[in-house]
């Protein structure tokens, strides 16, 4: 969020100011257009997934299915395990927002009620980015969610899940 | 001596060296165990009911208003690579205040692939949208009670709600289209009587097959449409033997769409029962409604259903169920709203009017706190 704070910032710019209110204000609208796209996307967390569902990358339709239990295998026939933060974390709200446009709170609930239908393996629930690439590691299924910054250095048998 | 001593000793050696090379070749490395979760859910209700009785069908006029704690659950599920287990314990009220054990869901799973999944145990039927989308825990269902024609077998619903057998299903893409989800499914069927479930014994051995077939159009994703078909054989008790032999057939059409704060449930079930030349046939329809506004959702339900004419000669099987005894042909609705007090706690408030055909009415209100855990 700070990035993109940045991005926006024209205060060092060196125009006058009425140039300087019209850049604000088309980097303001800009930024108001991408703005759900960018937290949805950008930066700030990733997914991560063990390499064994031998899958790179995975629509955004795929990723509904498979946060609400949908989709319950990888192509490979690897059963999918999701591993998150709880429903107050910035990850969880990342996710939420990514896969299915709802809050972490609403997401978490139908994930409650899909666990409880039988239509979806409970979620290994994981309170750090160590814990969560530890977890992914672990189980050849598992789809997780860490910050940017941790994906840079992730162990083998861990890498980043992209979304088309 | 000494060399038999040295020989024994050699062989003992050897065995031991090719015992642990051919368990370190046949058996597997031992598995982690596998960690079984727990939930629980539950509620806590009040009702308050006035039945101003109805002659034609003898039913006499009365008002009742309990607090009640009618059940309390037990959920353990646990996976274990393909493998996958939960089973259902439910602590329930019965008729004489007491609270006895039901095992609601027995389930273990085999995920082969997203095309095909296998299911053993016992298992709520893939009939309409309802009866698996929502189990014994109310925190999640919208109402108070499930919709009559679904509730299960000890309240009077019209199917059967609870299979003992196989259950498989999968998920197809239809290109952009969508996707296709199939169940299919063998078990027991039905009992002798509306309110048995077929645990242990089929009493006339013969299955129940039952498949559902639906349609997840991508246009607008979270439409559910589909369809289902059900044939069973039925060894009716009857006042007097022998057990009347009923077939069974059951057709059902369901289209739900649960998302982006809309709640809306549609089904319809047409059910024939054919009994030695004659044939009852049962009608029943429910459409639920709910639109989410914060933590706060209205929602509206009504329902029709409507059992053959002289029921107890063309269906003596649906003449016995508690739905048909207490209700008949009925058409009712029901409002009211809920409230998420958290994702462990809603509370309900609705009021429910029941017409008979047969005359008479029966007004109710009720509310309820259900919990998950």
């Amino acid at each position: 969020m700070s990035k993109i704070m940045r991005n926006g910032d024209l205060s060092n710019v060196g125009v006058r100011p009425r140039a300087a209110i019209a850049l604000g204000l088309i980097g303001f609208i800009s930024l108001a257009i991408t703005w759900p796209l960018r937290s949805a996307q950008a930066g700030d967390f990733v997914l991560i997934h063990n390499v064994k569902t031998s899958t790179e990358s995975v629509s955004h339709a795929d990723l509904k299915d498979i946060a609400i239990g949908r989709k319950k295998a990888w192509s490979s026939g690897v059963p999918v395990q999701l591993v998150l933060e709880p429903p107050g974390t910035p990850e969880m709200q990342w996710f939420a927002m990514l896969t299915a446009g709802v809050s972490a709170e609403t997401l978490a609930s139908k994930i409650k009620q899909e666990v409880f239908k039988g239509e979806l393996r409970r979620p290994v629930t994981v309170t750090s980015d160590k814990d969560c690439v530890s977890a992914v590691g672990n189980d050849p299924g598992a789809i997780g969610v860490v910050s940017a910054e941790t994906a840079k250095s992730l162990p083998n048998g861990v890498t980043v899940l992209g979304v088309q | 001596m000494g060399k038999v001593i040295g020989w024994n000793a050699r062989r003992r050696v050897w065995l031991g060296v090719m015992a642990s090379v051919a368990l370190g070749v046949f058996v597997p490395a031992r598995p982690a165990a596998a960690q079984v979760a727990l939930n629980v859910f539950g509620d806590i209700d009040y009702q308050a009911t006035h039945d101003n009785g109805s002659p034609a069908a003898g039913i006499a006029a009365g008002t009742t208003n309990s607090f009640s704690a009618p059940r309390f659950e037990l959920f353990l599920t646990s996976t274990q690579g393909k493998l996958a287990f939960l089973a259902e314990t439910m602590f329930e009220v019965g008729g004489a205040n007491e609270f006895g054990i039901d095992m609601e869901r027995i389930e273990v799973g085999y995920l082969f692939s997203d095309q095909f999944r296998l299911r053993l145990g016992r298992f709520h039927t893939a009939i309409g949208y309802f009866n698996d989308a929502y189990h014994h825990g109310r925190y999640f269902q919208l109402t108070v009670d499930r919709p009559v024609m679904v509730r299960f077998e000890d309240e009077g619903g019209l199917i059967p709600a609870h299979s003992v057998g196989i259950h498989v299903d999968g998920r197809f893409a239809l290109g952009g289209a969508g996707h296709l989800r199939y169940d299919g499914e063998v078990s027991n069927g039905r009992g002798s009587v509306p309110d048995e479930v077929t645990n242990l014994d089929d009493p006339n051995n013969g299955k129940m097959y039952n498949l559902r077939v639906r349609l997840e159009p991508s246009a607008i994703d979270g439409l559910i449409i589909g369809g289902s078909a059900t044939y069973d054989r039925i060894s009716a008790m009857q006042a007097a033997p022998p057990p009347a032999s009923i077939r069974e057939l059951i057709f059902g059409a369901h289209v739900a769409y649960v998302e982006n704060r809309l709640h809306f449930i549609g089904e319809y079930l047409y059910i024939s029962h054919e009994n030695a030349g004659s044939t009852g046939v049962t009608h029943g329809a429910f459409v639920e409604l709910g639109y989410e506004i914060g933590i706060i959702t209205p929602y509206l339900r009504g329902e029709w259903i409507k059992f053959p004419a002289n029921t107890a000669t063309n269906d003596p099987f649906f003449a016995q169920n508690l739905l048909f005894l207490t209700r008949g042909s009925s058409k009712s609705g029901v409002a009211g709203f809920k409230v998420t007090v958290s994702d462990y706690l809603v509370l309900k408030l609705e009021g429910e009017y029941v017409s008979r055909d047969s005359g008479g009415s029966i007004k109710s209100g009720a509310a309820q706190c259900a919990f998950a855990f």
